[in-house]
């Protein structure tokens, strides 16, 4: 099932979508507001906000967080209402059948990117004819249960055999899998389950020993575990620094990335396809966690509208506050920057697609 | 211990935190009404409601509402054999054709007065098993899961009545339909018929007021008359009451399976519910001949399991942080926003054990609150059953399709419900039992995707583990009791001629 909405933290999303509520409420802004000077292309619209996530999933509270402040930032104040798709898929279909009138937005997570760039059966969507407006980046962490053997990254290729559980190959846990296989030390992937929560509790049981998590939640929620030894973190996802290079993930300046984890056991540098690849998914899993896409072809001046709303918003003190709680405190990537990481996923090489595919339907039976 | 409990019960008849409780149980009872809408759709409404009120007042607003979403589901159960939540589709089979009786009262008044029952039984093994629940809680890994899967399966052969061969086709049958769509494990999609629609799988309100609602409410204007065959209301809602006091040791019983097997996480409610409803006509005296045709047990098992399996769900919520259900989820995550950390703290007398009791408390409240309104009204909502179809069913048409559109607002769920319906008259018609397929149906994804993580986990060892084993005797006991029984009394009907 290809879902893996568990990127950004359900109880942080929660929180905010309870104080975005609140915040709206006591701006009045949600409903259109006194339009300003010459009409502004928004004044007195209603935008559609597509989301490709089930109830309560990350992409669903995501987009209900924000859907007050774009009402609030945008010029024009227009009414923004959440459409909810329930599945990644049928979530990007839909949004991509949308009117080229300016009046949809859709939020994506590297579960809709992924099925995309790896163009697995159903998807009839193309991020290379959508408008990138902002991205929402996020990190994770990889960890073993307090029980298993790994005491230490070293000790991970001491004992091979140690179990993964997941959800699906194609989804949130692509990276780590990903990741655990460049290092190569033998881990086994367990498939299956049902979500976070089972296989948080899989791992309590002892019957997974590694799983991972987004960097929020881990700082949100598992750190009491990891300080009475239920819990031992192992590496982060990393992140993207200048120049597109590897860099600690900011959240987590002590805990040492794949790469350096990678130079524990092996005694030098990563390289190789596996390498190559996870590089390449970098920017999708990482600044496009949670991004908002227009349609190309809509007016130009709903687009400038929209790129200045978010701009507008990142300077707002008050939704900094908010949406820290929410995303965590990366910086949220807007105009040349965003491009940038865009133009990244756009430009991962054919030769990278085809190993993952490769990779993909040979270990995980995935079809394409 | 007494004292802090009797404190926790004064905090929440605080006037605050008492309109708030009544509150989520007036949405919780409206929410139950309407067929599709359950609890978890019910936390997402509230949830933006509870910043900056206190813990106390939304654990009574949230556990208000989602404690009580079954009991009122009974009406539409039992008066249009609509279900109205997921937990209510096991009182359809034998509440509906009491009500066809024109005993719709005593359905009804049975159908509170065990739920009730059931929920207070609920919040009592809350509190009481917290203490002990983790050991049980982690002994209980994918392989023992499967084999509960399994167990609920078994329950087909249990439910079928007439030929045994039709039922277990029905039931594969509804194992098929339940693997429509992404299987768990693979990134495969089955039967979706490059639908897009269908990626989804088929929705469960959809397929179940389908198969159980659609084709009474075709056959009742078809035939001119109302649900109830007989003119008058025999039967009233206190006979439904003694008719539970009568069964209280099956009322135990399944209060006991459903907060049991919703405690451990991966066992949703209606599975329980099913389970309740198996072990009831497998277990109660001349069961198997009765159930299915309007045995008054066959309404009070299940119910006494649905709101029972409320509090199971709390169990790993409160416990671990892990929630055992979707409005478990939310409920969660807003005890976060309130600052309240779950955890071993729950039990600690220094720390949240009065929230615990308030917990405890709210849903003991809650349900005592639910079936006193839900029992004043049922006197005239029975009456319902006396309607013409002509004139009532409309109206119930018009909930359903809009309830069946509103579960993802595409083309597909009308479609759907009009297939399913299809098929589900065509059953009726042809005399095949429908639970099996609901059953199947229900399974279908746990089955599978258990069964795929215990094998690719453990291999073939998971075969040998003490619980499974344990589980699988009690499956075996199970279906050569049922078997043994049927034998004796084909055997006994023949001496008897």
């Amino acid at each position: 099932m290809i879902s893996g909405e568990r990127i950004l933290t359900r109880r942080s999303l929660l929180r905010g979508v309870a104080a975005g509520a609140v915040g709206v409420s006591s701006l009045g802004a949600f409903k259109v507001g006194p339009a300003l000077s010459a009409t502004p292309f928004y004044a007195g619209k209603q935008i559609r906000f597509d989301c490709p996530s089930k109830n309560g999933g990350g992409s669903d509270l995501a987009a209900r967080f924000l859907a007050p402040w774009v009402s609030k930032e945008v010029d024009g104040n227009p009414t923004v209402q959440v459409f909810n798709a329930k599945n990644t898929i049928i979530g990007g279909n839909t949004f991509a059948a949308r009117p080229a009138d300016g009046l949809a937005i859709f939020i994506s997570s590297a579960s809709t990117q992924l099925p995309w760039l790896l163009g697995q059966q159903g998807v009839n969507y193309d991020f290379k004819t959508w408008h990138p407006v902002a991205g929402f980046p996020l990190g994770g962490v990889v960890y073993t249960s307090g029980k298993s053997k790994v005491k230490s990254i070293a000790d991970l290729a001491k004992n091979p055999g140690l179990v993964y559980g997941g959800e699906s190959a194609v989804s949130g846990d692509t990276t780590a899998i990903l990741a655990l296989k460049m290092l190569d030390v033998g881990v086994k992937f367990v498939m299956g389950y049902d979500g976070q929560n089972a296989e948080r509790t899989a791992l309590m049981q002892g019957e997974l020993d590694i799983h991972y998590d987004s960097s929020n939640t881990y700082l949100d929620e598992l750190k009491p575990q990891v300080a009475n030894g239920d819990i031992l973190p192992l590496f982060s996802f990393g992140f993207l620094g200048e120049g597109n290079k590897l860099v600690r993930d900011p959240l987590l300046p002590d805990l040492p990335t794949v790469a350096e984890a990678y130079k524990t056991i092996h005694g030098k540098d990563p390289s190789g396809p596996d390498w190559d690849a996870y590089q390449g998914l970098m920017p999708l899993r990482f600044i496009l966690n949670k991004a908002i896409w227009m349609r190309n072809d809509c007016p130009d001046e709903a687009k400038a509208a929209m790129d200045a709303g978010f701009a507008k918003m990142v300077a707002d003190a008050e939704f900094q506050k908010a949406r820290t709680d929410q995303f965590g405190p990366y910086e949220v990537f807007l105009g040349k920057q965003l491009d940038d990481a865009v133009a990244a996923v756009n430009n991962i090489s054919p030769q990278t697609i085809a190993y993952l595919k490769d990779w993909l339907s040979r270990d995980f039976q995935a079809t394409f | 211990m007494l004292h802090v409990a009797a404190s926790a019960l004064s905090v929440l008849f605080m006037p605050d935190n008492f309109i708030m409780l009544v509150l989520g149980v007036g949405i919780g009872l409206m929410i139950g009404i309407m067929p599709g809408l359950g609890g978890t759709v019910g936390m997402s409404i509230l949830l933006p409601f509870i910043y900056g009120r206190s813990p106390e007042q939304a654990i009574a607003l949230l556990l208000g509402m989602g404690a009580v979403t079954n009991s009122s589901a009974s009406f539409t159960a039992i008066l249009v054999g609509v279900p109205g939540t997921a937990g209510s589709i096991p009182t359809i089979v034998d509440g509906y054709p009491m009500a066809q009786r024109g005993e719709a009262g005593r359905a009804l008044g049975a159908a509170f007065f065990s739920s009730m029952l059931g929920g207070i039984f609920g919040a009592v093994t809350l509190v009481a098993l917290l203490p002990i629940a983790r050991p049980i809680v982690l002994a209980l890994a994918t392989p023992e899961l499967f084999m509960m899967t399994l167990l609920g399966l078994a329950m087909i052969g249990l439910l079928v009545r007439g030929s045994a061969l039709v039922g277990t086709l029905m039931g594969v049958l509804g194992l098929v339909l339940g693997a429509v769509g992404g299987a768990p494990g693979a990134p495969v999609y089955r039967y979706t018929f490059d639908w897009l629609y269908l990626m989804n799988g088929v929705p469960l309100p959809i397929f179940a007021m389908g198969i159980f609602a659609l084709p009474e409410i075709v056959d009742l204007l078809a035939g001119h008359r109302a649900v109830s065959r007989s003119r008058a209301l025999t039967g009233s809602r206190w006979q439904g009451i003694k008719d539970v006091i009568h069964n209280k040791y099956l009322v135990l019983r399944c209060a006991i399976l459903g907060t049991f097997c919703t405690m451990i996480p991966g066992i949703g409610g209606p599975v329980a519910d099913w389970l309740s409803y198996g072990m009831a006509k497998q277990t109660v005296k001349g069961g198997t001949e009765t159930f299915g045709t309007g045995d008054i047990r066959g309404v009070i098992a299940p119910e006494s399991s649905a709101n029972a399996s409320e509090a199971g769900n709390l169990v790993p919520t409160l416990l671990f942080g892990i929630p055992g259900s979707g409005s478990m989820a939310i409920f969660l995550g807003a005890l976060t926003i309130l600052g309240v950390q779950v955890g071993p703290s729950m039990l600690d007398p220094n720390a949240n054990l009065n929230l615990t009791l308030v917990i405890a408390w709210t849903l003991v409240l809650a349900n005592v609150l639910a079936t006193a309104a839900c029992f004043s009204l049922s006197g005239l909502m029975s009456r319902l059953s006396l309607i013409s179809g002509e004139t009532l069913m409309p109206f119930v048409l018009v909930i359903v399709f809009t309830a069946a559109y509103d579960t993802t607002r595409q083309w597909g769920d009308l479609i759907l419900l009009l297939l399913f319906g299809v098929i589900g008259w065509i059953m009726k018609r042809m005399g095949w039992p429908r639970p099996p397929l609901l059953i199947g149906f229900v399974l279908a994804n746990a089955a599978e995707r258990y069964l795929i993580v215990a094998s690719e986990r453990y291999g073939s060892e998971w075969l040998l583990r003490p619980g499974v084993l344990a589980i699988a005797a009690v499956l075996v006991l199970t279906l050569f009791g049922s078997i043994f029984r049927e034998q004796r009394r084909l055997r006994r009907a023949a001496a008897a001629q």
